[in-house]
């Protein structure tokens, strides 16, 4: 008897394990969204440097580097990883700027609805095919294959204050 | 405006387009909330979908200072000494906000005791913003960003106001009926309702600014040696956002020192007096006095009125005598005589508009006196008046009898 109420003690705790397992194995993803800018800083020996602020304000004309920080707190694989990015309204995307952790990079001139790779967005004007430019993005997606359980990556892109 | 100023001018427009470049071109209006919303989907291992996540992150956009643009009010020639003059400028704003103004004045001043003066307007306000989507000419209303807070003023601008699209191109000028900011927190934008439709079509980002006037009074100081003296005087308004953009305008004040002096005499023709008399002066033979002549009823009464324009001042032109004819007293018809600078003693006819340099009904005489003056213009008293060079004289001479 007391054998046997042991194992089933045990046996209780085993199986509780693997139902957790189970039922609450997941990728879980957060997110963390930076907006910063370069401002001039003059020390007290009147030395100007440039040094990389989080930007609470911008002026027309400045650029504003945005970082995209995601971690996978979950305990399984995030796989077909889609970042979605519009880019801002009052803001245009800086030719180039788009980079990434293991990532395809594609964007969109339709305001997100089709993501193409830059030499595929096309568009007709008067019957003819162009390639968009740079500054006609407003959509950029990075599409990230795996991101493991614990592991974190970032992507991010610039934009001009219009 | 003279073209030292012009120039002046240009280098202020210069050095504020070199400051903030971005301002005069395209802009985002000054606190508009720029958000950025990241969204991210994605399987769990097996493939399965899972919840998509979001995360934004926004800033506001800054006051980019910009340098206004001013009317050019023309300059003052000429001007009179210790005399008050306003300087009414239309000043229009081209930065992406609102800002204030500082005015300030200064002055160069040449052969003057001192430098004018300064009152009136020290700084004026302008609001400012952005068209947020393209307008099409004929609209009434367009939208604008967001200021964050829905008060029905945005960022400075409110109904009444009067406002320019695109002031350093096109510049159209609108006047303001209604702002509607009730959609702000959903839209990010409000809209502008102007009385009248838009000629122009405007495209995104282009500056809107608001337009108004302010005055400086410049009252001016006394010529230091006759005849006249100047004062160039600089008015400047510098952002109270940024000292470095200001905008400036010169005026140039010619002050002239009121010159003619006039002097009447008289004497009687029929009994020359003798005795008790005032200050005398010798005119074509005749003696006249400033005071104490006398005469009876019936007697002949001839006045003298001596116009001198004092040595080293300015010419005086347009110089016209009306004289009015003595109550108790009837004038004499003809009798109107002058010379000018010692030329000759010449006689007019009293008709109006007859060419000559006189004219009176009987009540008043009018002299158009000086060199070139004449009664050609049509009706009494619209003659052109005459000039006398600084150091000449012009005097006239007319009868009347006593009652």
């Amino acid at each position: 008897m007391k054998v046997f109420s042991r194992f089933a003690t045990a046996g209780a705790l085993v199986s509780a394990m693997l139902f957790s397992i189970s039922a609450f194995a997941a990728p879980e993803l957060s997110l963390e969204v930076k907006a910063e800018r370069d401002a001039k800083v003059t020390d007290e020996n009147g030395k100007t440097t440039t040094k990389r602020i989080s930007a609470e304000s911008a002026s027309p004309g400045e650029t504003i580097f945005y970082t995209i920080t995601y971690t996978n707190t979950g305990d399984e694989a995030a796989t077909n990883v889609k970042v979605d990015n519009p880019v801002p309204d009052g803001a245009s995307y800086v030719d180039g700027s788009a980079w990434g952790d293991n990532s395809d990079l594609l964007f969109s001139i339709d305001g997100g609805k089709t993501y193409k790779k830059a030499s595929a967005l096309t568009y007709n004007v008067e019957g003819k095919t162009r390639t968009a430019a740079p500054e006609q993005y407003n959509a950029v997606r990075w599409v990230v294959k795996e991101i493991k359980a614990g592991s974190e990556g970032s992507v991010g892109f610039s934009a001009i204050v219009k | 405006m003279n073209s030292k100023a012009a120039h002046y001018i240009g280098a202020a427009l210069l050095a504020g387009s070199v400051l903030v470049p971005a301002a005069a071109f395209a802009s985002t209006a000054a606190n508009t909330n720029i958000s950025n919303t990241v969204t991210v989907n994605f399987d769990d291992a097996s493939g399965n979908a899972q919840t998509a996540v979001t995360s934004s992150v926004s800033f506001s956009v800054n006051l980019v200072a910009s340098a206004p643009i001013l009317s050019a009010p023309a300059d003052v020639n000429p001007a009179t000494e210790n005399t008050a003059y306003n300087l009414v400028y239309t000043v229009t704003g081209t930065a992406n906000g609102l800002d204030t103004y500082n005015i300030s004045n200064a002055s160069v001043d040449t052969n003057m005791d001192g430098a004018p003066a300064f009152a009136g307007d020290v700084s004026i306000v302008l609001g400012g913003t952005t068209v947020a989507a393209d307008i099409t000419a004929g609209a009434t209303s367009f939208t604008v960003p967001f200021d964050g807070t829905d008060d029905s003023i945005v960022n400075g601008i409110a109904v009444g106001d009067t406002i320019v699209l695109d002031p350093t191109g096109t510049g159209e000028v609108a006047t303001v009926t209604a702002i509607d900011e009730s959609t702000g927190a959903a839209t990010n934008t409000a809209t502008i309702t102007v009385s009248a439709a838009l000629v122009g079509s405007f495209t995104a980002a282009q500056i809107i600014g608001q337009q108004d006037t302010a005055t400086v009074e410049v009252t001016t100081d006394t010529v230091t040696t006759p005849p006249s003296g100047t004062h160039n005087v600089t008015v400047t308004y510098t952002s109270a956002a940024d000292a470095g953009v200001t905008a400036a305008d010169s005026v140039l004040f010619t002050v002239s020192r009121t010159a003619l002096t006039v002097t009447k005499y008289v004497r009687n023709v029929t009994t020359p007096n003798t005795d008790g008399l005032g200050t005398s002066i010798t005119f074509d033979g005749n003696d006249y006095y400033d005071s104490g002549v006398n005469g009876a009823p019936a007697e002949t009464m001839e006045y003298l009125v001596v116009i001198e324009n004092p040595p080293t001042y300015a010419q005086a032109d347009n110089i016209v005598v009306s004289d009015p004819v003595p109550l108790f007293t009837t004038y004499v018809a003809n009798s109107i005589q002058m010379d000018v600078n010692g030329g000759g003693v010449t006689a007019y006819a009293d008709t109006a508009d007859n060419g000559d340099a006189a004219e009176t009904d009987g009540t008043t005489i009018y002299v158009y006196a000086g060199a070139g003056g004449d009664d050609t213009a049509a009706g009494l008293g619209n003659g052109t008046g005459g000039s006398l060079a600084g150091g000449e004289t012009a005097s006239v001479v007319f009868q009347v009898t006593i009652d």
